[in-house]
């Protein structure tokens, strides 16, 4: 009998995405800064803090961001297909499973709320005022919460997917 | 589906990080075959069945 296993070991490709992550995020974190050094000196010589004013201010400052975001994405995007490419067949089928169920009965739980504050907006707008957010800011809010919810639901989903093969 | 990889890993004394790295998949995924929890793609159940020269049929059980 034949004992001898020829063992190919396999490149994380998983590190690939975490690198890609880390290295967007301190790429963020230094332009950030950089900036916000820059518009700091320039509002303490001028008064004026002239990148915050362009970003928040100008057209050509949202497209900027708009390009920023996009590119960001796409990395994001592609680093995540070269790390789903690289993890074996069950862990895909558990991220596909938890994506699907996970994130669809996610969606639905906050519907009742939902419709009830459609519905009945009062309540809604009493915790708006009260934590002095504006209309944009409160719709902004609103996308931040669904996705959450989301992925709140994808999280426990992939975590029962494998506590049930355990 | 029912198997008999425990079985024949057991045979070869081989341990399951062993096996997942042959076969190219996680530990937790060749537990999960082994406790029958886990029905293994066709790719996989022929590379499962060529690894230890047996068919596919051989190895996992249907349970109608």
């Amino acid at each position: 009998m034949n004992n001898q296993l020829r063992v190919k070991k396999r490149q994380p490709a998983w590190m690939a995405f975490v690198w890609v992550l880390l290295g967007t995020f301190l790429l963020s974190v230094i332009l950030g800064f950089a900036a916000g050094f820059y518009d700091g000196r320039a509002d303490g010589q001028s008064g004026e803090a002239p990148i915050a004013h362009f970003v928040t201010q100008t057209d050509a400052g949202f497209w900027l961001v708009a390009v920023i975001g996009l590119l960001v994405g796409g990395v994001s995007l592609w680093s995540g297909i070269k790390w789903y490419r690289g993890i074996d067949e069950a862990a895909q089928r558990a991220h596909l499973e938890a994506w699907y169920w996970g994130a669809s009965i996610a969606m639905f739980m906050p519907m009742p709320f939902i419709t009830g504050w459609i519905v009945s907006p009062h309540m809604m707008v009493g915790w708006f005022e009260s934590w002095a957010v504006s209309n944009t800011q409160a719709a902004a809010l609103g996308a931040m919460a669904l996705y959450l919810v989301l992925l709140m639901g994808y999280c426990v989903a992939w975590g029962v997917w494998w506590w049930r093969r355990r | 589906m029912k198997n008999r990889l425990k079985v024949l890993r057991a045979e070869r004394d081989w341990s399951q990080t062993d096996l997942a790295e042959a076969l190219g998949v996680s530990r937790q995924t060749i537990h999960a075959l082994e406790a029958g929890k886990y029905d293994p793609s066709l790719p996989l159940a022929f590379k499962i069945a060529r690894l230890f020269g047996q068919s596919i049929e051989q190895i996992f059980e249907d349970q109608p």
